[in-house]
């Protein structure tokens, strides 16, 4: 019996034979493998001793799990003192630009008044400067303030996000006017208009801004080095900068410092990667 | 209970009342005007409906009861005091969105219970209230429930109850019909229409949909452009279309219109237009000889013509029977003419019939002023 495909039907490959999904798929263990083998061999290294690390061939299983590295940094490095740091300036900082970003985003997203849109032009512009470029105009403007090697120098320039506006702005875009107007006969105030309706509306915006203002926050190493001068005040990038020296870098304490660095990244993307997927979708950001 | 209003009347019963007078309002967007010196008065505890095809500006006249939009110029009174620049909380008026404006992240009775709150209001006094609105519309089973688990209907109903725990001065409906279906829209329609019998609050309600404003309305506000075509009650427009906007839009199907010419013989008043030829009322002869337009309602028609009156003779095209009525499309020349029957018919299409006109179901129009003659 004959078969007539209608023109809306596919034909399908019986899938042992699907050789683009293979080819798929191979590319992307490939991929996987070439992004994740790195960092499962620092963690995995930091836990070998000094002689094993240099061994030829390289082993990547430790033979023998050894502490020391860790002991070292937290006990003789102030690594601890270190990751206090930058959690503390990673949190205020991600706080501060989740809430600055929500309220400058509504603004521009659902107010109109005069010189808006060129105001909103101008803070994107300021984007495309490099930040290199900013760096002695802003070393200025806080030692000015007097903030040099205090947490605020670090806190508020990151806290004040241009992206996280635009990326609010754009959220907040698509969120219906009707629902502040509905406040507004209810009689809420505005600001509790943007607490009560708006901020909820958003949780999977501001997760994503927190993530990634978290990110920026705790891998930034240029600004830090700047405006930072004492030891104690130092945090996870720069320590782990530290430990090269005229004789190259020190692998036995650089692996442990650079893992205890990089696991709170990956366990806050981990947990919060879902809204931020989300976000970026309904902000029509890619 | 007696009720004092902001406005310090007061009201034996559960329901306030206002007056709201809209005197010469203009509104502008930049250089674009979209109200043009709008002037209308609304009863107390009258349903007033606003309808118009899209971009009337109707929406926008009743942002502006509401205090969500400035006016450009003229005055907004309501309860004897004008509001012009008063802000929505102190206009006393609830407002019932096309989208239903519910908040996604709250339950039914928080949504129901959030101007309270916003006000507040002590917490057993707005359990009260909201459990009293949610008996009223049929919600209570459905307090703990966020809007997302509810079906367009109920959503439609907590949009209500929002506005009824306020208690206000004036309802404010914004198309809330629109976003359902056919057959919720009728019972929801009844819905809304009892409970203005009810509660007696004065009522604007803005829709597109003529058939509600017909049915739901104590007078209609018909609006085109910006400006107010006609006012009155729903069986006047019908009857009495000031103009030919009003007679386009008012009634389904839309009303018959022939332009042609008015001539005087025999001292008879005679429209002469191409197949067709009507005698009309007497008091069309002092209109003397002149270009009209000729209007008729569908409904207006018969299949038998009427001696001494008007004749059309025209093919039938198209029959569309509905089960309670036949609807005729039939070409007379060039033009088409629809006629409806509120009873099955035994003709095929092509048949050609000739259908009588009563003239004093005739509507007169200048053809260039579009004004209502007769």
């Amino acid at each position: 019996m004959a078969i007539e495909l209608h023109p809306a039907q596919t034909f399908r490959m019986p899938r042992a034979f699907s050789v683009p999904r293979t080819a798929i798929w191979l590319f992307m263990a490939a991929a996987s493998f070439l992004v994740f083998f790195p960092l499962v061999w620092m963690a995995l290294s930091s836990f070998k001793t000094s002689e094993e690390l240099w061994r030829y061939p390289p082993t990547i299983w430790p033979e023998e799990f050894s502490f020391e590295g860790y002991r070292y940094i937290f006990t003789q490095l102030q690594f601890g003192r270190y990751f206090f740091n930058s959690v503390f300036i990673a949190v205020v900082s991600s706080i501060i630009a989740v809430l600055t970003s929500a309220l400058a985003g509504y603004v521009f997203a659902k107010f109109q008044f005069r010189g808006k849109d060129v105001l909103f032009i101008a803070i994107l512009a300021s984007m495309m400067i490099p930040g290199t470029v900013l760096l002695i105009p802003r070393y200025v403007l806080i030692n000015w303030l007097a903030w040099t090697d205090t947490y605020w120098a670090v806190i508020i320039p990151q806290g004040i996000s241009v992206f996280g506006i635009f990326m609010m702005r754009q959220y907040m875009h698509g969120i219906p006017s009707d629902y502040i107007d509905a406040a507004r006969v209810d009689g809420v105030s505005e600001f509790k208009i943007f607490a009560w309706i708006m901020l909820p509306l958003c949780k999977p915006a501001l997760a994503a801004l927190a993530i990634l203002s978290f990110i920026d926050s705790w891998g930034a190493l240029l600004w830090p080095l700047v405006v930072l001068n004492s030891p104690e005040m130092r945090t996870l990038p720069m320590g782990v900068a530290g430990l090269a020296n005229v004789h190259g870098p020190q692998l036995y304490y650089m692996l442990p410092a650079a893992t205890i660095t990089v696991i709170p990244i990956v366990i806050v993307f981990a947990i919060f990667q879902r809204h931020f997927v989300n976000a970026m979708t309904s902000s029509g950001l890619k | 209970m007696n009720v004092t209003t902001p406005t310090g009347r007061t009201k034996q019963g559960a329901c306030k009342m206002a007056t709201i007078e809209i005197r010469n309002v203009r509104k502008f967007y930049g250089k674009l005007e979209v109200l043009h010196g709008v002037s209308i008065e609304v009863k107390d505890g009258e349903f007033l409906v606003l309808v118009g095809p899209s971009g009337c500006g109707k929406s926008t006249l009743l942002r502006i009861i509401a205090g969500l939009e400035d006016i450009s110029a003229g005055d907004l009174e309501m309860g004897g005091r004008i509001v012009n620049d008063l802000p929505p909380v102190e206009r006393d008026i609830a407002m019932v969105f096309q989208s239903y404006a519910l908040y996604p992240h709250m339950t039914v009775a928080q949504n129901m219970g959030f101007s309270l709150k916003a006000a507040r209001r002590p917490r057993k006094e707005i359990d009260q209230k909201v459990a009293a609105a949610a008996e009223v519309l049929g919600l209570t089973s459905l307090l703990g429930r966020r809007p997302a688990q509810l079906s367009g209907g109920q959503r439609q109903r907590v949009a209500m109850g929002r506005a009824i725990v306020r208690n206000p001065a004036v309802f404010l409906f914004d198309e809330p019909l629109s976003n359902l279906d056919a057959q919720l829209r009728v019972q929801m329609r009844a819905e809304i229409k009892a409970l203005h019998q009810r509660l007696k609050t004065t009522t604007v309600y803005v829709t597109h949909d003529q058939v509600e404003a017909m049915t739901m309305a104590d007078r209609i506000v018909v609006m085109n452009g910006g400006k107010v075509e006609q006012i009155g009650a729903p069986l006047e427009l019908f009857d009495r279309p000031a103009n030919l906007f009003v007679a386009r839009f008012i009634g389904s199907p839309a009303m018959n219109l022939f332009d042609g010419r008015l001539t005087i013989r025999d001292g008879r008043p005679v429209f002469e237009a191409d197949n067709l030829e009507v005698t009309l009322a007497s008091s069309c002869v002092n209109l003397g000889e002149r270009d009209v337009v000729v209007g008729f309602r569908p409904e207006h028609v018969t299949l038998e013509p009427i001696a001494g009156t008007g004749m059309l003779k025209a093919e039938v095209v198209v029959i569309e029977p509905t089960g309670t009525e036949t609807l005729l499309h039939l070409m007379a020349g060039t033009r088409t003419v629809l006629a409806t029957f509120r009873h099955r018919l035994d003709l095929a299409v092509g048949s050609v019939v000739t259908l009588g006109l009563d003239p004093n179901r005739i509507h007169l129009f200048d053809p260039l002023s579009g004004a209502r003659l007769i």
